[in-house]
């Protein structure tokens, strides 16, 4: 990881929507000037509750919606539509139903024009990559939602991305499957050495995954953003739930949420620097 | 419940005898000209059979039928496609679309029958007038209800409109263009039923005016049992497919159960 490259700069995004309530046309702020930089090979995590902005946020850096005001930078160029610098993990993962996991996997590679040798290799590559080499011709009724994640998830490998997003990739899924997932996908961040930014609301998975957990409040705002100095494996993360950095920096998080989520609260939650 | 589907079987054959026993047994009492049995249908059906005049007529019908029909699905599933993803399109032509399908054009067949007199241009255009509403309706329905989700797929891989409309949107409404096509079955049935009658001069439907006009009612039911025949074949035949092009969609598409 090349620490001073900066991969993705947020600089000020504002994302309004037009929506009627009660017949009103009124204008909904998701996002109210968010800035961030991400570096090159970090792994970051957006979290919040419902409504906060994490996921308009994502899409905004996938190009699926354009910002208000303020740019998304990827590697110094402006994102104005998606590309294939980045890729998408969808909360469903959102597989054609027609197409078996292999043919699934080859069809960010089809668009992006690779010859079909090639693109068969890839696939099979990728396949492989998430362990699936054994269901290549199920068809996405015949997984179970983790394995269609992980098919998801290499759909987006396979185009090699710069930069992966992903949108609460294991929020369906059982405890269980999720904590493997979670442990495969550490291993794969390492392994390819990719950009990451990752929506969840569970804290243990940002605690699990993350180098920095970015906290946005409901105002669409980023409250804090926190550094997790902790190894990077989740593996070995998981042994280390009871060190004193996870369960403080853990809690903080949880704090925190709960502070600027409660509407009765009037003090403003320190931020660890603060504190200290 | 592969034996209980075989048991199913079994009941309706039974039943089938028995509705034919009772037939054969009843309509011996009934005059001729206003009904007929079994054994009387048998027989004028080996009649028509040996003088080839049966074959002749049913060819003629599946000619008229093949090309309305099959006109009608390259025209419906085209529009329906369209109307489903232009929004100027759905506005600008759906209503004519909903018109029409809310419309009895079988009204309209005296005026067809002006401008293209009784020939076989008529009965193509008559079936091909009634196919293509279920056709256009159903196709355009399964565009309308491709999850958004599988289209944001395409934006974030790039996809270029072509290959939106070939790679995501095409096979997530093959269902419902195959249910369209198999509602349009029956419907050219009766269409070319309808189209020979007035055109009167060939066809299967040619062949029921004329026995029925000369009081051989036993003649007259040997055509329609075929068209009954033909409705089911073709029926199960586009059912077939539709399971057989979208194995996916187990429980959406499950009509013929």
């Amino acid at each position: 990881m090349s620490a001073n490259n900066v991969k993705v700069r947020i600089k000020d995004v504002v994302k309004t929507f037009e929506t009627k309530v009660n017949g009103k046309a009124t204008t909904l702020r998701a996002l109210n000037g968010v800035s961030l930089d991400i570096m090159e090979g970090e792994f970051v995590a957006f979290t919040g509750r419902s409504g906060c902005g994490k996921t308009t946020m994502l899409r905004v850096i996938m190009g699926l919606q354009q910002a208000t005001s303020g740019t998304v930078e990827v590697d110094g160029k402006v994102v104005t539509k998606c590309g294939y610098d980045r890729g998408m993990v969808f909360q469903h993962a959102d597989l054609l139903p027609w197409r078996n996991a292999l043919e699934n996997i080859e069809f960010g590679l089809e668009l992006k024009g690779v010859a079909p040798a090639e693109r068969r290799a890839t696939a099979q590559r990728m396949l492989e990559l998430v362990g699936l080499e054994h269901s290549a011709h199920s068809r996405p009724d015949q997984l179970s939602g983790g394995m269609k994640q992980r098919v998801g998830i290499a759909r987006a490998f396979a185009i090699d991305p710069e930069v992966m997003l992903m949108d609460e990739p294991y929020g369906a899924l059982d405890p269980h499957t999720r904590e493997t997932m979670q442990i495969e996908l550490s291993t794969l961040h390492q392994k390819t050495g990719k950009t990451i930014v990752f929506v969840t609301h569970d804290i243990e998975e940002a605690m699990l995954l993350a180098d920095r957990v970015v906290i946005f409040s409901p105002k669409g705002v980023i409250h804090e953003v926190v550094k997790i100095n902790l190894p990077r494996s989740a593996a070995e993360r998981m042994e280390m739930a009871d060190s004193e950095e996870y369960i403080k920096k853990r809690m903080h998080i949880w704090k925190t949420l709960k502070m600027i989520n409660d509407p009765n609260c009037l003090e403003t939650p320190k931020s660890l620097e603060e504190a200290a | 419940m592969k034996s209980l589907s075989k048991r199913g079987g079994l009941v309706s054959l039974i039943s089938v005898l028995i509705a034919i026993a009772l037939w054969e047994f009843f309509g011996r009492e009934v005059d001729p000209i206003f009904a007929s049995y079994p054994s009387a249908i048998a027989h004028a059906a080996y009649d028509l059979v040996a003088s080839g005049e049966l074959l002749e007529a049913f060819l003629q019908s599946m000619q008229a039928l093949v090309v309305g029909y099959v006109s009608a699905a390259v025209i419906g599933i085209i529009l329906g496609l369209i109307l489903g993803r232009y929004r100027l399109a759905e506005s600008g032509l759906g209503v004519y679309v909903y018109a029409a399908d809310s419309t009895p054009l079988i009204a309209l067949i005296p005026l067809f029958v002006l401008w293209l007199g009784l020939g076989f241009s008529v009965k193509v255009l008559i079936i091909f007038v009634l196919a293509v509403s279920p056709i256009v309706m159903n196709t355009w329905a399964g565009v309308k209800s491709v999850p958004r989700t599988l289209l944001e797929l395409g934006d974030a891989f790039v996809a270029s409109d072509s290959a939106v409309m070939r790679k995501i949107i095409l096979p997530a409404t093959l269902p419902y263009i195959m249910t369209g096509l198999r509602l349009a079955v029956g419907r050219s049935i009766i269409a070319m039923v309808v189209a020979e009658f007035f055109t009167s001069i060939s066809g299967l439907g040619g062949v029921i005016l004329a026995a029925g006009e000369g009081l051989e009612t036993a003649k007259m039911f040997v055509p329609v049992i075929l068209l009954m025949v033909l409705g089911l074949s073709l029926t199960h035949l586009v059912s077939w497919l539709e399971h057989k092009v979208a194995p996916w969609q187990k429980d959406t598409t499950g009509s013929n159960h």
